[in-house]
């Protein structure tokens, strides 16, 4: 019943994509099975290519558990970082998250 | 009528090249034929995270079935391909089916390397490329005592890290003089040696495998020095690009299907990306085939691009990732080139990068647990102003090196 949380990704188009993110998983892993355009994710979540970054909603920055320091150190390379960017391979999706909201970047590289 | 694309290859680089014509836009049919039972998935967690409890061949798929339907992606599992006949434009499969194309891309991949030894076939002595291999070794893995791994590159040390974790007693055989040597550099080598000893890996270098004894299953290796005792051997000794249907189709190929910077093979209707592809790259300045996933996946968009009318296509530098024991390592460019090492970080505390200089602009960089060193020369080593070089090494501490 709860084993999915409701998440809304801002595609570039201003369009919104809403998926069920498979709590336990990366945030990632359920954006790439349901190909939200943009999360690129070259690296499938090793932390090495900084290809799965998102911008999350302000409302929600406090609501998720800090980005590790290695997480922080790859988002100061991404295009355009920001105070509210995190990579989605590194948020694991808890019931907790249900209605979160992502922007996708214009672009990764 | 709709023009069809058939990509030949369902791992990371075939679904990179269906993926991105679909957001570029295409609007022909795009059909992907893979040998493998298994939906595309990712390859590199198979030789680092095997042994992990709650491993689960799913997780390890990029998407799954309906949604690549969603996308308009077709895929055939379980076909081999078979002959290309190039005049009709047809791709015949092992199913006795042929199938028609306007553009073709081949995603073949590359197979391992075997190693052509007496005992070769014995029960346990085993190889690590595809899933089913690696559901394998995981069983292998967890009920090993005595584990022996033939190659000391990354994937070999990978699989040492893994099964030493896991608690067998491990020996690394390696052929050359040192660890990695066809991709780090000797300072890396070194340093990455001295880890796997300090956890108990047993390394040879200079090994020189004679034979595999036993029966069914393995009991021993045999080298021209010694006999080493094992349960299980892992073979990891590099791979051979599978070229075979581009060779016997006529299209150019020399270690790796010969191809121009949009990924064309001497057939225009025909493209190849990917481990199995060798084309020339700005970076090296030389013919080369990249063994990645970002070289796969960068070639896939390549390919994609080409096939849309888009044209060619900046590389980037190449990079390569590792996960061995609690090192995460980084690497990107080349070391060859370098006539000058800054070193960064200290090895002592395992968080450092060796950056490669030649004439003092950056050409190469490996990072162990420091993203941040890390991803900064790489970013140097990328730029093609020159002024970032100079303005990424002020920013550190230059330290000699002791050896």
């Amino acid at each position: 019943m709860n084993n999915t949380a409701r998440i809304t990704f801002i595609r570039n188009d201003g369009t919104p994509q809403v998926i069920d993110a498979l709590c336990g998983k990366s945030l990632m892993q359920s954006a790439r099975a349901a190909a939200v355009p943009g999360i690129l994710a070259d690296c499938g979540g090793e932390l090495a290519c900084s290809t799965c970054h998102c911008y999350v909603e302000a409302s929600w920055m406090l609501r998720l558990p800090q980005p590790s320091d290695d997480e922080a150190a790859m988002l100061g390379f991404v295009w355009e970082p920001r105070p509210n960017s995190r990579l989605t391979c590194q948020i694991r999706v808890t019931a907790d998250l249900d209605g979160l909201v992502l922007s996708v970047p214009e672009r990764q590289i | 009528m709709r023009e069809t694309c058939l990509i030949v290859g369902a791992g990371q680089c075939g679904l990179q090249v269906a993926e991105r014509l679909r957001e570029l836009g295409y609007r022909g049919r795009v059909l992907m034929v893979g040998e493998e039972r298994h939906l595309p998935y990712q390859r590199p967690p198979l030789s680092k995270r095997i042994a992990e409890p709650g491993f689960r061949a799913e997780d390890l798929w990029f998407r799954p079935a309906d949604s690549l339907a969603k996308s308009s992606i077709e895929l055939q599992l379980g076909v081999r391909a078979m002959r290309i006949v190039r005049n009709e434009r047809l791709l015949e499969i092992s199913d006795g089916r042929t199938l028609a194309y306007d553009r073709l891309v081949l995603a073949t991949g590359a197979r391992v390397r075997k190693i052509p030894v007496p005992g070769a076939s014995l029960g346990n002595v085993l190889y690590l490329r595809t899933l089913d291999e690696a559901i394998t070794l995981r069983a292998a893995l967890l009920r090993a005592r005595e584990a022996v791994v033939i190659g000391g590159g990354y994937i070999g040390l990978e699989i040492a890290s893994v099964a030493r974790t896991a608690g067998a007693s491990v020996t690394v055989l390696e052929a050359g003089v040192r660890l990695l040597g066809r991709v780090a550099s000797p300072l890396l080598s070194e340093y990455v040696a001295s880890v796997h000893r300090a956890h108990g890996v047993e390394i040879v270098c200079d090994a020189r495998v004679q034979g595999f004894q036993g029966g069914p299953a393995v009991e021993a290796v045999q080298t021209l020095e010694r006999r080493h005792r094992a349960d299980l051997v892992v073979v990891g000794i590099g791979i051979v690009p599978n070229e075979d249907l581009a060779r016997e189709a006529g299209l150019r190929c020399d270690d790796g299907i010969i191809v121009d910077a949009e990924g064309r093979t001497s057939d225009p209707c025909i493209h190849a990306a990917g481990d199995c592809a060798r084309s020339h790259h700005p970076f090296y300045n030389a013919s080369t085939r990249l063994e990645s996933v970002p070289g796969a996946v960068e070639s896939a968009r390549a390919v994609a691009a080409s096939i849309c009318g888009r044209g060619a296509q900046r590389k980037e530098v190449p990079w390569f990732w590792s996960h061995q024991f609690e090192l995460r390592i980084q690497s990107a460019g080349r070391w060859q080139d370098a006539d000058e090492v800054v070193l960064s970080g200290n090895p002592r505390t395992h968080s450092f990068a060796y950056q490669y200089c030649k004439s003092g602009r950056p050409v190469g960089v490996d990072a162990v647990n420091n993203p941040r060193l890390y991803m900064t020369a790489r970013r140097s080593i990328d730029s093609e102003e020159p002024t970032d070089a100079v303005g990424a090494r002020s920013s550190y501490a230059d330290q000699p090196l002791s050896s």
